[in-house]
C-alpha cells in the first residue's frame, strides 16, 4: 500500500465514523420526529423523506464499513472498537428483556404512538416486501430488519463516546 | 503511564499531527499516549524509542 495512503488511513477512520454517524442520526431523527411536522405543514413529505431515508442508509453503509473496517483502525482506535464490542454485548443480551418490561409499564403510551403509525414500525409488510412464505414470520423479519439498520448506529454511539471519554 | 512523550515531541518542534505520521498511527493515538490514556504496544513502545533514540524505560515510567 503507497505510504501516503498507509499514513492517512488512520487519520480518515474517525472522520469517516463522524460522517456516517451524523448522517444516520439525521435520517434516523427526522423518520422519528419531523417527518409527521413536514406532512403536516408542507407539501414537500414525499421529496424530503426520500431524501431523508437516502441519507440514513448512505450513513448506514458507512457505518457497516468502519465497524468492519479493520485496516483503518490503529491500536488506539482497535482498543475503543473492543471495549465498544464488549458494551454492545451486554447491552444485546440485557435490553430485550428491559424492553419487555418497559413495554408492560408503558403500555398505554406505545400502544397510541402505534397506532398513529409510523414506516419503521409497520406491523404488516407491504405486498412484494418481502417474499410471501416470511409472513407468517412478520414480526421476527421486522424486529431483525430493525435491529440490523439501528445496531450501527448504537455501537457507533457507544464508540464514540468512548472516544470522547478517553 | 506516566511518560516524557510530550517534552520528546516539543524538543522538535513536532505537533501530534506530524509525529503521529513518523509513528503510522492517528493523531488520537498520540494524544492518548500523552496524557496516559493509553498505554501502546510493544511494538509502538519500540519504534517510539528507535525515534527518539532513548530506551523505552527512559520514555516511560511505570512507577506509580
Amino acid at each position: 500500500m503507497p505510504n501516503a495512503i498507509k499514513k492517512t488511513r488512520f487519520q480518515y477512520y474517525d472522520t469517516l465514523v463522524d460522517v456516517g454517524f451524523y448522517l444516520q442520526l439525521v435520517g434516523t431523527l427526522y423518520g422519528f420526529l419531523l417527518r409527521g411536522i413536514v406532512a403536516r405543514y408542507t407539501a414537500l413529505e414525499t421529496e424530503i423523506t426520500t431524501i431523508a431515508v437516502t441519507v440514513f442508509y448512505i450513513g448506514w453503509l458507512i457505518l457497516l464499513f468502519t465497524v468492519a473496517a479493520r485496516f483503518m483502525r490503529d491500536e488506539y482506535a482497535e482498543r475503543l472498537w473492543r471495549q465498544t464490542a464488549l458494551n454492545f454485548t451486554y447491552l444485546m443480551i440485557f435490553l430485550p428483556p428491559l424492553l419487555y418490561i418497559a413495554s408492560m409499564v408503558f403500555h398505554p403510551a406505545i400502544s397510541a404512538y402505534f397506532a398513529a403509525g409510523n414506516e419503521f414500525f409497520r406491523a404488516q409488510p407491504s405486498p412484494g416486501q418481502y417474499p410471501a412464505q416470511w409472513n407468517m414470520y412478520t414480526g421476527v423479519v421486522n424486529v431483525v430488519m430493525f435491529a440490523g439498520l439501528y445496531a450501527p448506529l448504537v455501537f457507533t454511539t457507544i464508540y464514540k463516546f468512548h472516544r470522547w471519554r478517553g | 503511564m506516566k511518560n516524557r512523550l510530550k517534552v520528546l515531541r516539543a524538543e522538535r518542534d513536532w505537533s501530534q499531527a506530524e509525529l503521529a505520521v513518523h509513528l503510522d498511527v492517528s493523531r488520537q493515538a498520540v494524544n492518548a499516549i500523552e496524557t496516559g490514556k493509553h498505554d501502546p504496544s510493544l511494538p509502538l513502545a519500540f519504534k517510539l524509542a528507535r525515534l527518539f533514540d532513548l530506551s523505552i524505560e527512559e520514555i516511560f515510567d511505570d512507577q506509580n
